[in-house]
């Protein structure tokens, strides 16, 4: 963590090493989103499966 | 010393009747007993009788108006089926009162002087409790009946629920281990979920009787599950009738009673079972509905009641949050579901189509629930419920 701290006190000042230290979080965390996104609507393992279509009327309830 | 009697209209004379009497039974304490015979003597010679002056109460059951009458008639109301947890008050002539009530297998005696609670004790049986007050009314010493004291407003509530019945199992479960409890109604608590209140005086040595009730609760639903995952519907029903016999405000208790015996073809006893899981959830539903203590929840009359209560709620020229339908938990919607089936096989079981009236009806269902009420007044002609309904429909 230091070694990133120093180097983003090379630029010219504290103030601006943070925001480009922000932004660039902020473009992980998008590109992040969209892989997660693509992946759930390509299928695979974190796909997002439509649930069962319940029998009704239900033959049991949930007792608590 | 003796007065003679020609001393004692004389002595007496500022003393109203009510003033001797008052001397001779509230405050005997403060007298000398030959002073109290001079008492008697000029009640006497006035031919007031003590006894017949005093016999002059007020009577008030469960916190209702209280009502004046004489002790027969007072004590009469102590019957052997007075209803368990409700109360009697006995304000005598000079307004000290007790308030007696009802426990599973004893009464307990609040004792109340002038409106300020002083304290409680329990009396074990009826005969005793009987003698108690006579001597109570009569302003006689009763104290010699009075056993241990309780201030109960010491004490903690350990459970609070609409369910009589498991108030009871709980109450009895701390009887065996001898621990001493009482239960406070809504009447008195004004819960306005109708809930009654169990109160025990050490909270620390009654929470692990209830944790034990709690656990074989969770056991037996364990066991249903079991026995439905197995197919064992014999075993599955002894399991929901153990469950039942608790009394728990639970409708998925008796959804399942009533799916299970749906499925072994009991269809009667079925309809009972999930009209009960209809009641319990529309009450559940409707607490924000006021409660009214004169309707006990759950059965097929709170159901009933309950309706009536919303029909009254929404009167017209109020704003009226029937314009849409409201949204009603899927569980009710898999009762309706169910009663509809059962319908199919007992087509003129009244008690079936109220409850889905009652259901349309809540859920601001209105073409349905006036089909619903059409069908039970082809049946029955008379039915109050159904009329008002439509009365309240007409008005609007």
């Amino acid at each position: 963590m230091d070694i990133v701290l120093d180097y983003l006190k090379d630029f010219d000042t504290r103030a601006s090493s943070y925001g480009i230290a922000a932004f660039c979080i902020l473009i992980w965390w998008v590109g992040r989103s969209f892989t997660r996104l693509y992946h759930q609507a390509a299928g695979g393992s974190i796909a997002t499966k439509q649930p069962a279509e319940q029998e009704r009327p239900r033959r049991r309830l949930p007792l608590q | 010393m003796n007065m003679q009697p020609s001393e004692l209209a004389e002595h007496f004379a500022a003393w109203h009747d009510e003033d001797l009497i008052r001397a001779l039974k509230m405050q005997r304490t403060d007298y000398e007993t030959s002073y109290l015979e001079s008492i008697a003597a000029e009640l006497s010679r006035r031919g007031v009788d003590p006894a017949a002056f005093i016999d002059q109460l007020k009577i008030s059951y469960n916190g209702e108006e209280p009502s004046s009458c004489n002790t027969v008639f007072a004590l009469a109301k102590l019957t052997d089926d007075f209803p368990l947890w409700h109360a009697l008050s006995f304000t005598h002539y000079f307004g000290s009162t007790l308030v007696v009530q009802r426990e599973l297998d004893t009464w307990l005696v609040n004792t109340y002087v002038e409106d300020v609670y002083g304290f409680s004790f329990f009396v074990a049986d009826r005969p005793a409790l009987l003698e108690l007050l006579q001597l109570f009314l009569k302003i006689e010493d009763w104290e010699h009946f009075i056993g241990e004291r309780h201030n109960l407003d010491r004490w903690k509530p350990l459970l609070r629920t609409r369910s009589a019945r498991y108030i009871q199992k709980v109450a009895a479960a701390l009887a065996e281990e001898e621990l001493v409890c009482t239960v406070q109604t809504p009447v008195f608590t004004r819960d306005q979920r109708g809930q009654l209140a169990l109160l025990v005086s050490v909270p620390k040595e009654a929470e692990p009787i209830l944790h034990k009730l709690q656990d074989r609760l969770l056991d037996l639903y364990a066991q249903a599950d079991e026995a439905f995952a197995q197919n064992a519907s014999t075993r599955e029903l002894g399991v929901y009738t153990e469950l039942v016999d608790y009394g728990l405000n639970n409708p998925a208790v008796y959804y399942n009673l009533g799916s299970a015996l749906g499925e072994s073809g009991r269809h009667t006893e079925a309809a009972v079972a999930l009209i009960e899981a209809a009641s319990l959830s529309l009450t559940e539903l409707d607490t924000q509905v006021q409660f009214q203590a004169r309707k006990g929840p759950g059965g097929l009359s709170g159901l009933f009641d309950m309706v009536s209560m919303l029909f009254s709620t929404f009167k017209p020229g109020e704003p009226n949050p029937s314009d849409a339908l409201r949204e009603i938990p899927d569980y009710i919607e898999d009762i309706e579901l169910q009663l509809i089936r059962l319908l199919g096989h007992l087509p003129q079981n009244l008690q079936i189509l109220h409850s889905l009236a009652s259901i349309a009806a809540i859920r601001h269902d209105v073409p349905l629930a006036l089909e619903r009420y059409r069908q039970i007044l082809t049946l029955a002609p008379d039915d109050e419920t159904a009329q008002l309904y439509f009365d309240e429909q007409e008005a609007e």
